[in-house]
Formats: structure tokens, C-alpha cells, sequence
């Protein structure tokens, strides 16, 4: 039981998924991305015959076969995790979160799996066309992967198509299109995926700048550099606009997530968006402190992005914490109170079923419905924990936007200068093309951790808080296979880099030195 | 139409074996020629794509020392993965501790209802 609370096992639980999500995100990007982009190569080859654009797909086709086999299986991990370390959530959620998890493993993964062996050993064994064809469902097939996870995702941060049946403790999916088409996954969906085109575009821009600066396979290295620079200037356009759609639904479902994004604690009619700012140290809910030591805003654009009216009201902190009757807004304290009936009614209904008091089960089951939205209050002791980390999740938000906005404009300037051919005379704009890989990544990062940290205290929004997700295992457990992680999936990276490097070093012709100088 | 050529087809199939369809045109028969739905073609075409591509993969991990490091890893991996943690460190936690899914959501529902109240911390 979890009478006591162990607090480690729950911070050590919450670190080792990040751990393992973090290695696992290192790998997935490339695969989502590109496939795309070798299978548009190829595409051009198999439409004019030109073999320079199959020697591009084939050289893109070895780094992406290094990075799928390295980074194939790391998501394993995760599954287990919920087994082990989540069980309580697992059961609870077990119905709605397997069957996306159970479509990713069936569908998607087996129909990537099939087609990425005709991929790497089908040149010129198959068809073109059916070789094309492979291409273009192993790309189909991780987006799909994604697809399933991100629908899980979603679900967590908007929970809906469910019912919770207090008899066995469980959510019931009770509508699966509602899961699947909640337009918080959908938003989700699209703005993940659309990241990982990005890095991936990236990817080749660092490659191809590398091999500029040296002066070598300089055709290939144009040629992917326009295809990149393209394919990442549309995704990241892209993904602006589903970055606002993901805001949106963000204002909409989960109010505190917003607040924290903003360092908004004071909410206001008209709010405007904080374009850049310096929040206030040791400033806590309710101590009538400034938050921000600086802040240059964008009037009213938070009201805009948030509901879409220029005058809407927008929660801060203090708002949900301690209520505000003017707009509707109920007091964490009083979410407390009735979640901890919703509780006790459920333990109610359940002594009262084991004694067969009919009436007595009867009339806990409806205090129970009548406050199942609040459930997971009941949980909580400090009002003020509704309010996830808000300078942790300020300064990555900031972060994310303000790469992807500047990657925009780097892809743009990229395939202009590669376009008029003076892009070999601008070696500085090669040196940040390369050193924007892993801000590429930073950026991604910087935006789960506003997805997933913004969640907390939840780990199913307002239904179960992350305390009451853990199993009841040993802390020192946990804290042992963290490090055995640490370990192996720094050896996994590491390999990852060593491998690919070497193979970019010996570029397509598999020499060190040499290619297609032109 | 279609299921016509299908169902002749299917009976040259019959007739003449796996061996003969897609090489031989001594059928004489229009049908044999123009079939869009040759099955016979079409298996064994993919039969030889399938053999071709395994031919492919094994010359290239004979060939390739990338290939054959990159296997290892693979292999290396997944016994890892499902030997090792799915094995020992990673056992389903409620299956094993409690016999019956009656038991084990009793047991969820008893942690879902005490961790609200200060008493039993």
C-alpha cells in the first residue's frame, strides 16, 4: 500500500521516464523525418533516371539504416516502465492507454519493420517502383508509430471517450474515435512529427554544410541542401501554426499549464504574451510581488492565441489557486475538498458492496459521480501544487519559440543563398547551419518539457496525480536501473555518434577523402 | 470478366505448376497471355523479389563490417531489452503480487483512496 508516500520513488520514478524518453527522443526525430526526404530523392531518380539523386537517397538511406538500428527497441524500455514503476496508473488507465500503444506495436511498427528491409537491401533487386513504394511506407509507418503515441499522450493531457467504472478502479474507453480525433492529440500529433521533420532537415544541413566547408561531395551536398532547407522551411512554418493550435488547446484544457508557460500570476482581461522576460526569484502565489523583474509584451496576443478574442479573460497562477467568483473560477481548496468526497465515496461504495448494503453503495455511487470530475484533488494537500514549476517551464517555452521562429528564417536564408550559389562564399552561415543540429534538438527538448513537466501535479489531467501513479517497489530500485540506463543509453548515443560519424567522414563513395568535387 | 480470367488462371495454375507460369507461353491460350491477374506470375515474382532482397542482405552482412556491427548491436539490444530487464529487472509489479484482476484492483483502489488522508501518512 501507499500509505506512505515515499517521495523518492516518485522523483526517481518521474526521472528515470524522462531519462529514457530523452534517449529515445535522440533517435526518433531522424526516423520520422528522413525517410521523407530519401524517398523524395528518389523519387526524382525514378522520375528523370538521373543517378545522382539515387546516389543522394542511398547515402541518406546508410546514415538514417545507422541511426533506425541504433535507436530501434529503445522505446521498449518505456513500455516496461509502466509495468513496474507505474503500476497503479497502468491499471487504471490500462484500457484506453493500451490500445493506441497495442495499434503502434501491431500496425505501424510491423508495417515499418517489413518495408525498411526492402528499403536497405531492395536496390536494385526490386522494382524501382516497389522500391520507391517501400520508401514511402517506412516513412508512412513511423509517422504512424507516432501517431499511436501521441493519441496516448494526448489522452493523458485531455482525458476523453471514457468512463471510470468505481467497481474495478478503471477508465473504460466507451468512445475510441474521441480518443483518436481529441484535437489536443491531433494538435499534438502534428506539432511533434513536424519537429522531427525539422531536425531531420537539419541533420542534412549540418552534413552538407560539413562537406562545403571542406570542399567535398559538393554535389551532393547542394542538392541536399536545397532538399533540406525546403522540407525544413515548410515544416517549421508548419509548425508555428500547429504550435498555435497546441497553445490554444493549452488555454482551453489546461489552464494552469498556460499560466506557468506565461508566468502569468495575476490573470487579466486582454492579456498580453511575453515576448521576453525575467521572472522574479523566490516569487510565490500571493505575496503581492512583481513577477517579472522585465518583461517586453505583445498587448492583448495571449487573450488572442489563448480564446481567439482580444478581450478574453486569461487565468493566472492566484486565479486557479485561489479562486475567482468574477470569472467562474473555483479554488483549488474547494477542488480539494470535494475530490477527497469523490475518495471517500469511493471507498464508501466499495465497503458498502462487500457488505451487500445495497442502499448504502447506491448512495456513495452517487456522491462519487457527483464529484468524479474532482477526483484527483482529493489526492493533493497544498492548493499551491496545482501550479506546475513556472521558471522552468517560462524559460523552456521562450526557448522553443524563440529557435523555432529563428529557424525559419535560417532555413529561408539557407536556400536562397544555395539557390544563387553564394552560399560557399557565406562559410559563417555553414558553421551555424551545422551548430544548429543540436539547438534542434534543444528546442525539442525545451517543448516536452513544457508539455510534460506543464502537466504536473498530473499524470492524467486532473483525474490521478503522479503520486498515486507509482507502484509501491523500493526507491533504491529505481535509482539502481536509472543508472544502469544512464549507462547503456549513453553506450547506445556514443556509438550512435562514433558510427555515424565515421560513415559521414567516408561520405558516399565510402572514402575518406575525395566525391564529386565539382 | 475479371473473375473469369481470375478462375482460368487459377486452373493453368492447377495444371501446370509453379514452375511454369511466367516462362512458359506454350499454352496457346489468350487468356494465359493477356491475364492481368496472372497469380502464378505474380507469387512467383514475389517470391523471387523476397529471396533476392534476403540474398541481398546476407551478401551485404558478409561485405559489410558496418552491417555486421550494426547486427550485433541490434542483437546485443534486444537480449538486453527482453532477457535481461523484461526477465529480472522488470517484472509486471501487480500480476505477481496478486493472484486474481479482483485482487489487484482492490489493491489499486485501496492506495487510490488512503493517500488522501493525513492520518495514514
Amino acid at each position: 500500500m501507499i500509505e506512505n508516500l515515499d517521495m523518492a520513488l516518485v522523483n526517481w520514478s518521474r526521472g528515470q521516464f524522462a531519462l529514457v524518453a530523452f534517449y529515445h527522443w535522440l533517435f526518433i526525430p531522424l526516423t520520422l523525418g528522413m525517410t521523407y526526404i530519401i524517398a523524395f530523392a528518389q523519387t526524382i531518380h525514378v522520375r528523370t533516371g538521373n543517378p545522382e539523386w539515387e546516389r543522394i537517397a542511398k547515402f541518406w538511406a546508410k546514415l538514417f539504416g545507422i541511426n533506425f538500428a541504433i535507436g530501434v527497441g529503445t522505446g521498449i524500455i518505456l513500455g516496461l516502465e509502466f509495468g513496474t514503476n507505474w503500476s497503479n496508473y497502468s491499471w487504471i488507465s490500462g484500457d484506453i492507454f493500451g490500445a493506441p500503444l497495442a495499434a503502434e506495436g501491431i500496425l505501424a511498427f510491423f508495417l515499418e519493420s517489413t518495408f525498411v528491409a526492402v528499403m536497405f537491401f531492395g536496390w536494385g533487386k526490386v522494382s524501382k517502383k516497389f522500391h520507391l513504394v517501400s520508401i514511402y511506407l517506412v516513412a508512412f509507418g513511423a509517422s504512424l508509430s507516432a501517431l499511436w503515441i501521441l493519441v496516448a499522450n494526448g489522452w493523458m493531457n485531455y482525458p476523453v471517450g471514457m468512463v471510470f467504472n468505481p467497481d474495478n478502479a478503471r477508465h473504460e474507453m466507451v468512445d475510441f474515435w474521441a480518443v483518436l480525433f481529441s484535437p489536443y492529440a491531433v494538435n499534438k500529433f502534428l506539432h511533434t512529427i513536424t519537429s522531427g521533420f525539422v531536425i531531420s532537415s537539419f541533420f542534412i544541413v549540418a552534413v552538407s554544410a560539413w562537406y562545403i566547408l571542406k570542399g567535398r561531395n559538393l554535389m551532393l551536398a547542394k542538392r541536399s541542401m536545397v532538399v533540406a532547407a525546403t522540407f525544413g522551411l515548410i515544416s517549421s512554418i508548419f509548425l508555428a501554426t500547429t504550435g498555435d493550435g497546441s497553445a490554444y488547446w493549452v488555454a482551453q484544457k489546461q489552464p494552469a499549464k498556460l499560466a506557468a508557460m506565461e508566468g502569468l500570476y495575476e490573470g487579466e482581461e486582454g492579456a498580453g504574451l511575453v515576448a521576453i522576460g525575467m521572472l522574479r526569484p523566490g516569487k510565490e502565489i500571493g505575496d503581492g510581488q512583481n513577477a517579472f523583474i522585465f518583461k517586453i509584451e505583445i498587448p492583448k496576443l495571449l487573450s488572442v492565441l489563448g480564446y481567439r478574442n482580444a478581450d478574453a479573460f486569461v487565468p493566472g497562477a492566484e486565479d486557479l489557486v485561489l479562486g475567482n467568483e468574477a470569472q467562474g473560477i473555483m479554488s483549488a481548496e474547494e477542488k480539494i475538498r470535494r475530490g477527497r468526497l469523490a475518495l471517500d465515496a469511493l471507498a464508501g461504495y466499495k465497503e458498502a458492496v462487500a457488505l451487500d448494503d445495497e442502499a448504502g453503495a447506491l448512495a456513495s455511487r452517487a456522491v462519487f459521480e457527483e464529484n468524479y470530475y474532482y477526483m484527483g484533488y482529493g489526492h493533493l494537500f497544498d492548493p499551491n501544487g496545482i501550479i506546475p514549476n513556472v521558471p522552468f517551464i517560462f524559460y523552456s517555452f521562450r526557448i522553443m519559440v524563440m529557435l523555432g521562429f529563428a529557424f525559419i528564417a535560417l532555413f529561408l536564408l539557407l536556400l536562397y543563398l544555395t539557390v544563387t550559389n553564394k552560399l560557399e562564399e557565406n562559410r559563417w552561415l555553414l558553421w551555424v547551419g551545422i551548430f544548429s543540429l543540436p539547438l534542434a534538438f534543444l528546442a525539442s527538448m525545451a517543448g516536452w518539457i513544457v508539455a510534460e513537466v506543464g502537466r504536473q501535479p498530473w499524470t492524467i489531467q486532473g483525474l490521478l496525480p503522479t503520486m498515486v501513479s507509482t507502484s509501491n517497489i523500493n526507491a533504491n530500485a529505481v535509482i539502481l536501473t536509472f543508472i544502469m540506463f544512464a549507462v547503456l543509453l549513453t553506450i547506445l548515443v556514443l556509438a550512435e555518434y562514433k558510427i555515424m560519424l565515421t560513415a559521414i567522414r567516408r561520405g558516399p563513395d565510402n572514402k575518406e577523402k575525395g566525391g564529386d568535387n565539382v | 470478366m475479371l473473375l473469369n480470367k481470375l478462375r482460368l488462371s487459377f486452373r493453368v495454375f492447377l495444371k501446370k505448376g509453379f514452375s511454369k507460369f511466367g516462362t512458359s507461353k506454350t499454352s496457346g491460350s489468350w487468356v494465359y497471355h493477356s491475364c492481368l491477374f496472372n497469380m502464378g506470375k505474380m507469387l512467383k515474382g514475389f517470391l523471387n523479389s523476397f529471396v533476392s532482397i534476403f540474398v541481398s542482405g546476407y551478401q551485404m552482412f558478409r561485405r559489410s563490417r558496418l552491417a555486421r556491427i550494426l547486427l550485433i548491436i541490434v542483437v546485443v539490444k534486444f537480449l538486453v531489452f527482453f532477457g535481461l530487464l523484461k526477465g529480472f529487472l522488470y517484472p509486471r509489479f501487480l500480476e505477481p503480487h496478486y493472484e486474481s484482476e479482483q485482487q489487484q484492483s482492490e489493491q489499486v483502489i485501496r492506495d487510490f483512496t488512503t493517500t488522501h488522508k493525513p492520518s495514514e501518512q
